[in-house]
């Protein structure tokens, strides 16, 4: 039996097993890829690490912080392992289940943290009809096969959707000599950071095309071209509006969504704001020892909160390994209201002295107020003079500023 | 009707649309505004009962498009002979060429595009049909009754999966209770067993999903489902086994005819020497009957929409939930509904338009809405936004709505398995025995040899591994007698290495991305390839000993070309 299992072996995974195994546990740690690093592996541009280690780091040299310190731990770490089942078992351990070259591995834990990270939403999703033809991919694949295998989709690309991945790799295939045509987004304000709008698109001369989307796919043996048009308040595009720009592949970067596949079969109350599972300020699961962190629970935008979230999960499970059985005492419910994408965690366990909060707003606001009541009571207010959609916020407040009696309203 | 009661009522459709009849069958000439219009020509002219409907009728609105041809132009298949050419390798032809394949025959296999099962045949629902809205007197209802029965000991024999799981013809009206007799007299007409009338209240219990404001149902238990694409392959696998030979990106150009017998195939890769040839082209079936001077019959092809949603949708049923047929007669869409795939997920659909465009692979959200709000009204939480994906094929219909599956009377040696629409894949292996014999006949009439099936005929087929569905000691042992069963490429099929590997090393093998998803779905699931595409075109590349570059993802590369030297 091993104290903490780690399933995925990202910045969120590490940062769980590297906290969780100094906190004294055992520790597994699964990956089914070939290397440690999650998705930063295929992230080789810079940005990352700001508010952790005050530098600009590339996504690989971010991860490797991490694997050094993972690699100096008695952390039992199985890369080339797919899991495929959790199961609780009656004493309230788990069983996890996982595919590997060397056979099923079949263990035992009395904590189980899943940082699974997210997938991308494909062009189905976002019902983009027309001829079936080869050359439409999402955004992730064509980081993938740039950076780590080397290869172009094509030579005159076209992205729809405005998420940073899209932006980025518009960049990355203009220096590699392609031709961007444009970045399609249909809502009237980017989803990417302002940052990456500046020095991917407007240092580069690549257009970005707001309340423009893409409607139909034309091509034969390869993709041809694709239709655009503009788009209404209700986001629907006008079809009188419509044109045909020429293009040989369609890039497709309409945002990400947690992949929580392996919660499926455990009774894991799901958040229908961040489409991850119901956590509190450690990452815990309506499942007692099962906790959920990274881009598993709720999808960041920095990297740097991924670790600094997946820490207090790791260590967390530590501690409930350690005083097994022990659940939460008092938990408070938070409920959100007002133009909020998401606030997590929705549940706040008064045991523990604090909670670090992460929210985003639902669209683009000057000069508001987000505040913290409970039973009509101020608990915290802060006023933003701007927020953004694709800019999460973060703050902490003491959880003895909290009635136990009450749940907390969250309002923006 | 008449022959001068038709030409009345076309000329009022449009001025100067003529009817006569030549050799049995009737033909219709002449300029129509509309592409519906020529069709609508089309079904009056079939209510004069010949034999067949040639529809020339030309229309100003629309253009057909020219039939996709393969890039391909050599001479590699110049001179070779068979005893037996099968023109296409959808299901029918499949089913033929594995029929035909267990004889003493040499046979060969033409088609178009790069594998099987590309057109229709993998474009459908996957039902097998129990076949209770088709007319007693026609020939699909024959094969489908026949075809129906033989998929269970096929998909024993040949390993696919096949589950009889049934369908409900729910009953949205209480006056629809009054043909509950008829559907029984129907059942007993088209040899439908097992059906029954199941109450408002059992069907509540039974399908929770189903609206409660249903009145009822007929369930069917001879209704079953397959996935099309594994089944065609499993046919087309052991014609293989049986040394068939598939020779795809290959098109029949044309036929060329000898005192009455077709001795020469045409094709973009050289001329093949045939003994007998059978049509199995599908939508372009009444082409190739023309080349061999043999029109009766005009297909109009008839598209269909349909939607695959997540498996987390599964659970809305394990079976089938029809509407019944009465209240889109006009529309002749076969069955459908919403329906629990052979892999557990649910596909929705069809619908059923008219289209000039023969192979029309197009979507369109209009039919997504469409199809949705019809289905809604039985399965209320049918939700748009577990769409998968979605796809549209074009079914090849007749105007006398019914199968041609007999000998030309044109070319003696020329058998048609033509205008095979719904259900052709439930009467495929019905239809391929029919064929099977009509090439024996032609052997012993034209050619004074007796055809038998060989003593070594290989009759089975080893069922492909999926790691997912194995019990976990199984799975362990089989990962420890071969690593790669181990490792996962696909995640959200959780296909591993080893299965990608088995599909590119079997009999048949097609080293194409979306290929290797139809055998063994990988990239079918929510994210739909974006994770495993690189890595299967890798190991294409791998098995094929070609470039990744050259690797093809359906008609087209997969990337085209690399980064710049200096970058990597
Ligand atoms: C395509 C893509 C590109 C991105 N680019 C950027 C960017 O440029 N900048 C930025 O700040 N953020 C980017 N992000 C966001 C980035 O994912 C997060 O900041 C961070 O990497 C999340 O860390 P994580 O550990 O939660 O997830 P990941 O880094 O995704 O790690 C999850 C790990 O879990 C493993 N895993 C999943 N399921 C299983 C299983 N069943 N069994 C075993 N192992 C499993 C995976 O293989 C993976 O290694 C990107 C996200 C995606 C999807
Ligand atoms: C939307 C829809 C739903 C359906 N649902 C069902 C169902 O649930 N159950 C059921 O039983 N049936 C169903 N059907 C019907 C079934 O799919 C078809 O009847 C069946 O697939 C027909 O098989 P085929 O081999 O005749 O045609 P196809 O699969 O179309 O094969 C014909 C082949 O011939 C090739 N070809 C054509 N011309 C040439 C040429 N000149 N040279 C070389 N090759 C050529 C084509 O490329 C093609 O691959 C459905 C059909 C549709 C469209």
């Amino acid at each position: 039996m091993i104290d903490v299992l780690v399933i995925g072996g990202g910045p969120g995974g590490l940062a769980a097993a590297v906290s969780a195994s100094k906190a004294g546990a055992s520790v597994m740690l699964l990956d089914r890829e070939h290397a440690l690093g999650g998705i930063l592996k295929q992230c080789i541009h810079d940005g990352f690490g700001l508010q952790r280690f005050h530098k600009q780091l590339s996504g690989p040299s971010y991860a490797q912080a991490f694997i050094d310190e993972i690699l100096l731990l008695p952390v039992d770490i199985r890369l080339d392992c797919f899991v495929f089942e959790v199961s609780c078992l009656e004493d309230g351990s788990f069983r996890v289940l996982a595919s590997s070259r060397d056979g099923i591995i079949d263990v035992n834990a009395l904590a189980v943290v899943s940082a699974t990270g997210c997938r991308e939403r494909t062009a189905r999703q976002v019902s983009i009809h027309g001829d079936r033809v080869s050359g439409v991919f999402n955004a992730g694949c064509i980081q993938n096969l740039v950076n780590l295998h080397g290869y172009m989709p094509g030579q005159r690309c076209a992205i729809l959707g405005s998420g940073d991945i899209g932006l980025i790799m518009a960049r990355r295939l203009t220096l590699e000599g392609a031709e961007v045509v444009g970045v399609f987004e249909a809502k009237k304000t980017p989803s990417g950071l302002e940052r990456n709008i500046h020095q991917c698109l407007d240092d580069f001369g690549i257009p970005l095309h707001l309340g423009c989307t893409v409607t139909r796919t034309i091509g034969h043996r390869r993709l041809e071209a694709v239709e655009v048009a503009d788009t209404d308040d209700a986001m629907n595009p006008i079809l009188s509006t419509s044109r045909i720009v020429s293009v040989d592949s369609l890039i497709v970067s309409v945002g990400l969504i947690p992949e929580v596949e392996l919660l499926k079969n455990l009774p894991v109350k799901m958040d229908s704001r961040t489409h991850g599972p119901v956590i509190d300020q450690k990452g815990m699961t309506s499942v007692p020892g099962l906790f959920c962190c990274g881009n598993s629970s709720l999808v960041y935008d920095l990297v740097d909160y991924v670790s600094l979230a997946s820490e207090t999960a790791g260590q967390s499970a530590a501690k409930w390994a350690k005083n097994r059985g022990l659940a939460r005492k008092t938990e408070i419910q938070v409920h959100p209201s007002g133009p909020l994408l998401f606030i997590s965690p929705s549940l706040i366990d008064m045991d523990s002295s604090s909670v670090r909060f992460f929210f985003r707003a639902s669209e683009e606001l000057e000069g508001r107020t987000l505040t913290l009541c409970q039973n009509g009571h101020e608990i915290f207010k802060r006023t933003y003079s701007v927020l953004r959609p694709p800019q999460m916020e973060t703050f902490e407040i003491r959880t003895e500023l909290l009635d136990p009696d009450h749940a907390v309203e969250a309002s923006l | 009707m008449n022959l001068s009661a038709l030409n009345r009522k076309l000329d009022a459709i449009s001025p100067g649309i003529h009817a006569f009849i030549d050799d049995g069958a009737v033909h219709i000439e002449g300029q129509c505004s509309s592409y519906d219009d020529v069709v609508r020509c089309g079904i009056l002219a079939a209510r004069l009962h010949s034999r067949g409907v040639v529809n020339d009728c030309t229309c100003a609105d629309v253009k057909e498009e020219p039939m996709r041809l393969p890039e391909t132009q050599d001479l590699s298949l110049d001179g070779r002979s068979f005893d037996v050419v099968v023109i296409g390798a959808g299901v029918v032809g499949c089913a033929i060429a594995m029929e035909l394949s267990h004889r003493n025959l040499s046979v060969a296999v033409l088609e178009k595009e790069y594998d099987v099962a590309v057109r229709a045949s993998s474009r459908n629902d996957g039902m097998i049909h129990p076949g209770i809205d088709l007319h007693p007197g026609q020939r699909k209802t024959y094969f489908n009754c026949r075809g129906n029965r033989m998929y269970t000991d096929l998909s024993q024999r040949l390993g696919f999966k096949f589950i009889r799981n049934g369908s409900y013809v729910v009953f949205d009206r209480w006056w629809n209770l009054l043909t509950v007799p008829f559907f029984h007299l129907r059942a007993a007409m088209c040899h439908v067993d097992g059906v029954r009338y199941v109450t408002h209240r059992k069907l509540g219990r039974l399908q929770t999903s189903v609206a409660s404001w249903q009145k009822g149902a007929m369930f069917l238990p001879s209704s079953g489902i397959v996935e099309p694409y594994q089944a065609t392959v499993a046919f087309a696998e052991n014609a293989a086994d049986n040394k068939a030979s598939f020779f795809f990106d290959t098109a029949v150009l044309d036929l060329i005819c000898t005192d009455g017998l077709v001795s020469q195939v045409i094709t973009n890769r050289g001329t093949i020497h045939a003994l007998s040839v059978v049509n199995a082209a599908g939508v372009y079936s009444d082409r190739i009957a023309a080349l061999a001077n043999d029109r009766f019959f005009t297909i109009h092809p008839r598209k269909g929409t349909e939607m695959i949603l997540d498996k987390d949708a599964g659970s809305i049923t394990e079976s089938v939930i029809a509407k019944v047929p009465f209240s889109d007669v006009k529309q002749h869409t076969k069955g459908g509904g919403v329906v629990r795939t052979a892999s557990g997920n649910i596909l929705v659909g069809p619908d059923a338009h008219e289209t000039i465009q023969r192979e029309d692979d197009s979507t369109s959200s209009q039919s997504i809405t469409d199809i949705l709000a019809k289905h809604k009204a039985t399965v209320p939480s049918l939700d748009k936004r577990q769409i998968i994906t979605y796809f549209s094929g074009t079914r090849a219909c007749t105007y006398e709505e019914d199968f041609v599956v007999e000998r030309s009377t044109k070319a003696g040696n020329l058998v048609h398995a033509a205008g095979i629409q719904s259900p052709g894949l439930t009467a495929a292996p019905a239809i391929a025995v029919e064929v099977a014999s009509d090439i024996d006949n032609i052997f012993s009439d034209i050619y004074k040899r007796s055809i038998k099936v060989r003593s070594d005929a290989i009759l089975t087929r080893k069922a492909p591994h999926v790691v997912s569905e194995m019990p976990l000691e199984q799975r362990d042992e089989l990962i420890r007698s071969n690593p790669d069963y181990g490792q996962i490429v696909c995640r959200c099929e959780q296909v591993s290495r080893g299965e990608i590997i088995e599909v590119l090393r079997s009999s048949l093998p097609v080293y194409n991305i979306d290929a290797v998803k139809r055998r063994c779905r990988c990239g079918m699931g929510r994210c739909q390839g974006s994770f495993c595409s690189p890595s299967v075109a890798g190991i294409i590349a791998e098995e094929a000993h070609c470039s990744f570059e050259s690797v093809c993802k359906g008609l087209g590369v997969f990337v085209k070309g690399k980064v710049k030297e200096t970058s990597r």
